[in-house]
């Protein structure tokens, strides 16, 4: 079944741009694929996110999930931002609840839930801080799980750890997959981290900027769980750094391709 | 910055500096270096302050000034927070009617004072509206500043979440408007201590601003001085109470993380 589908999207933040943010963009995403989009910044991956996440709406084709064409954020999507913005007046635990917590679940089934992934991030002991006192790591983490506790069927993510330190990155990596793993969810993630989109997806969509469109769509076919060495996984990953690298020098040759670890 | 025991020791220093200034001035004044009627050596006015007291004109006077402040003060702050929300949460009403606020809070408060004797007299009520005036338009502005620059990431997790717009108001916006509500509910207390003394000292029976201007006219200047005192006493109580509720209630309010922040500081 196709949980994500992006039909023909073109999108335009303001009718005066010269340049689509992204344009034409077809892309279709199976239950339970872990796909991870990668690109320069500017090449319109945040702006795909934002489309299927039901925060900004196509300026031309449709974005469908579970082959609905939504008009807004829809029950089945999660989103976790590079920025969790966890809200500094609340507790963790009330953070983490949020989502429960404005859709009518009562107090008890909320703590109870909340704990559960709390635990889930080795965030116990926690539960009753302020954002303030975790370290960005954990902070992330608590974002995370705020958005896994609802229990979306569809995952994205917005280079989530873009700002975290590489050790916890690391980390946070293996405990999303076993996380995708173990409950089955689609995925949908967002990087300019070359190593982690191979790392983590089962495809990787790669995309140029200017305007945004998808230039190829890599299988990785890898079993799980991945060694970080594998001398085929790296070799990938130099395989599509020469092709960012391509598709810069055509577009803006001073332009800086993708950042790597 | 200064460490604790220099600080203590600035501190030790400070209230010599004042009570050295305070002799000086009694040694001067009783000297006869200066006329009393101008300027009461501090003995008189500490003596003036036990008569104050034993005729028993500060207490209801006081209660009086406090009551016109704090039903004013609670009016602006109701008004201003409600209206500073509706606001910052419809764009149409806010681009139409803020100039008009930015013209009506450019007009002097005190310009208008002769126009509400005319309409609503010298009691109770004038002084509670002139109290409003000088402090609403602080809490307003403040109040729909601090919701809609509520921070863009905030809204976007609760539009993910499906947030109503209810749940954005209470949940989102105003918890993150706190701190500045809060900035504007303090300085309003002293600015409308300044309101209700003012209004009192124009036309008044009763308050501490009518003690004041009663005082002076009868060239009791020590009685002046202890009147001065208390008002001032008085604003920085109200504005201490204003932090300490903030502190004791919303102190959680007012911490503001992301990851970006800390990694900019790495």
């Amino acid at each position: 079944m196709e949980r994500i589908a992006l039909i023909k999207v073109s999108k335009k933040y303001s009718p005066d741009d010269a340049e689509y943010a992204v344009q034409d963009v077809s892309l279709t995403i199976p239950d339970g694929e872990f796909v991870t989009v990668l690109g320069p910044s500017g090449c319109g991956k945040s702006t795909i996110l934002e489309l299927v996440a039901g925060l900004s709406e196509p300026t031309k084709g449709d974005v469908c999930i579970n082959g609905r064409c939504i008009a807004g954020p829809s029950p089945e999507v999660g989103v976790v931002f590079q920025d969790p913005a966890l809200f500094p007046w609340r507790t963790i635990r009330s953070n983490v609840g949020l989502g429960l917590e404005l859709h009518g679940v009562p107090p008890e089934a909320r703590r109870e839930l909340a704990d559960k992934y709390i635990r889930m991030v080795h965030l116990t002991g926690w539960e009753e801080k302020y954002p303030h006192e975790l370290s960005g790591g954990m902070r992330q983490r608590a974002g995370l799980v705020r958005t896994l506790v609802n229990n979306p069927a569809i995952l994205l993510m917005d280079e989530p750890l873009g700002a975290v330190d590489y050790l916890t990155r690391l980390s946070i990596q293996d405990e999303i997959i076993a996380m995708w793993q173990k409950e089955k969810k689609t995925v949908l993630f967002i990087t300019h981290d070359v190593g982690e989109a191979v790392y983590l997806g089962t495809k990787v969509v790669l995309m140029t900027a200017h305007p945004g469109r998808i230039s190829e769509i890599i299988d990785v076919d890898f079993p799980y769980p991945r060694d970080r060495n594998d001398p085929a996984m790296l070799e990938l990953v130099s395989q599509i750094l020469v092709k960012i690298n391509r598709g810069a020098d055509k577009h803006a040759p001073q332009a800086a391709c993708g950042e790597q670890q | 910055m200064l460490t604790a025991r220099l600080s203590k020791s600035l501190k030790v220093r400070q209230v010599v500096f004042i009570i050295v200034l305070l002799v000086v001035a009694q040694l001067v004044i009783e000297g006869g270096k200066i006329n009393k009627l101008y300027l009461p050596a501090p003995w008189d006015v500490l003596v003036e302050f036990k008569k104050c007291l034993s005729e028993n004109i500060l207490w209801s006077n006081l209660l009086v000034t406090l009551q016109e402040f704090g039903l004013g003060y609670l009016i602006a702050a109701v008004l201003g927070i409600g209206l500073g929300v509706v606001f910052a949460i419809f764009p149409a009403v806010d681009a139409f009617f803020t100039p008009f606020f930015s013209a009506l809070m450019s007009i002097p408060k005190v310009s208008i004072f002769p126009l509400l004797t005319i309409w609503i007299g010298i009691g109770f009520m004038q002084k509670v509206v002139i109290v409003t005036m000088f402090t609403f338009f602080y809490i307003f502005f403040n109040t729909k500043s601090g919701a809609s620059e509520t921070h863009g990431n905030y809204l976007k997790v609760a539009k993910v979440f499906r947030a109503t717009k209810r749940q954005m108001i209470f949940k989102v916006m105003l918890p993150s408007a706190i701190p500045s509500i809060f900035t504007g509910l303090r300085v309003t207390a002293a600015i409308g201590v300044t309101g209700v003394i003012f209004a009192e000292m124009q036309a008044s029976n009763a308050g501490l601003g009518f003690l004041l201007s009663d005082a002076a006219a009868l060239y009791n200047t020590p009685r002046v001085f202890v009147l001065i005192v208390l008002v001032t006493v008085l604003a920085v109580v109200l504005v201490a109470i204003v932090d300490w509720f903030e502190r004791v209630f919303f102190k959680k309010h007012h911490r503001n993380t992301s990851v970006k922040s800390e990694v900019a500081k790495q």
